[in-house]
């Protein structure tokens, strides 16, 4: 369907178009919202709520940028929100409610007894993750939607509402602040 | 090229976007570094691992949850954006709230446990028939429990 058609029929409140645009984007916002939050079951309550307010909001959508764009956008800065709501949440959390920690259950719930390779692999991610949250916020954004969800320096500028040049610098900034955090744990892991 | 700046041109050269001159020195660096060729190995691995753990399968039940989670939001809050965001602050204020107040309870019992056995020494304060804790107290005062 035509982008145009789709977000006209959007508006009017027409269903089987709604029905349509989740599918055409569930999987590319679940993933993002994975690749922001790590846990599978935050990321589809968060895929969710962005589905919810392109629903809501697309009476506001004035199609000055790609549909597509503007769904990311919503999907980033609802992942942003949840980030943050978790932070301020964490002072009033129990040890095992934290995120990181549900994280690592998360990844050691089927485990039982997994081989090392696979606790190995999963080691391997959890820094990973680590080094992408400890980015500041538009170098992970950038980060994230280029490298994890492989969009094209345009649209991650689009998304951003930033300049081509300043999504290359906040790229390169986070490719080297990620190496350092990645060596870091590379020599902890050799010695 | 010195190890460091090599680990610096790492993660571009191994997403294909660095330019040609930094390629050629990254990969004449490679060449002759074992420790270097092996740090991009690693750095490699973990990067499709990531890549590879974001992939989703498209979910048939998916669109069904989101109607589910939009017709319950309409019924339940009115003006939604509103009530969404008072809803919100509301829950940031109580939770605040409930840890004062659990916290100075927790104070006020704490000064209340510590002068119980004071109370002992002023039998008239005590009116009424001994709460059945303050009854064993009695009976059982805490110097005699000390010296046993
Ligand atoms: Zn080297």
């Amino acid at each position: 369907m035509h982008e145009k058609e789709m977000t006209d029929r959007l508006r009017e409140g027409d269903e089987e178009a709604f029905r349509e645009l989740v599918g055409e984007y569930q999987v590319r916002v679940m993933s993002l919202c994975l690749s922001m939050l790590h846990l599978r079951e935050e990321a589809e309550d968060v895929a969710q709520e962005v589905f919810v307010e392109v629903y809501r909001s697309v009476g506001r959508f004035r199609g000055e940028s790609r549909l597509s764009t503007w769904i990311y956008r919503i999907a980033v800065n609802k992942c942003l929100n949840q980030i943050r709501h978790r932070q301020r949440r964490k002072w009033f959390l129990l040890p095992g409610q934290l995120p990181e920690k549900q994280r690592q259950e998360e990844i050691a719930a089927p485990a039982g007894d997994l081989p090392s390779a696979e606790i190995e692999r999963q080691q391997r991610l959890q820094r990973l993750w680590q080094a992408i949250d400890a980015l500041p916020e538009n170098q992970r954004k950038a980060f994230v939607l280029s490298r994890m969800e492989d969009l094209s320096y345009r649209e991650v500028a689009d998304i951003m509402g930033t300049t081509l040049p300043a999504v290359e610098s906040l790229l390169q900034r986070a490719r080297i602040n990620l190496q350092q955090k990645l060596w870091a744990f590379y020599k902890k892991e050799r010695s | 090229m010195k190890c460091k700046q090599c680990h610096k041109e790492l993660i571009t050269w191994l997403e294909g976007s660095a330019s040609q001159e930094k390629r050629e020195a990254v990969e004449a660096h490679l060449a002759v570094c074992a420790g270097c060729r092996e740090f991009a190995g690693y750095l490699r691995e973990t990067l499709a691992l990531a890549a590879a753990e974001v992939k989703v399968e498209e979910d048939p039940w998916f669109y069904t949850r989101v109607k589910a989670r939009l017709t319950w939001k309409t019924q339940t809050t009115a003006p939604p954006a509103r009530g969404k965001s008072s809803g919100q602050a509301l829950a940031g204020l109580l939770q605040p709230a409930f840890f004062t107040l659990l916290l100075l309870l927790g104070i006020y019992g704490g000064i209340r446990l510590g002068g119980a056995p004071h109370r002992q020494n002023h039998p008239p304060l005590i009116t009424e028939a001994p709460v059945p804790w303050m009854d064993e107290m009695n009976a059982e005062p805490l110097e005699t429990f000390l010296m046993q």
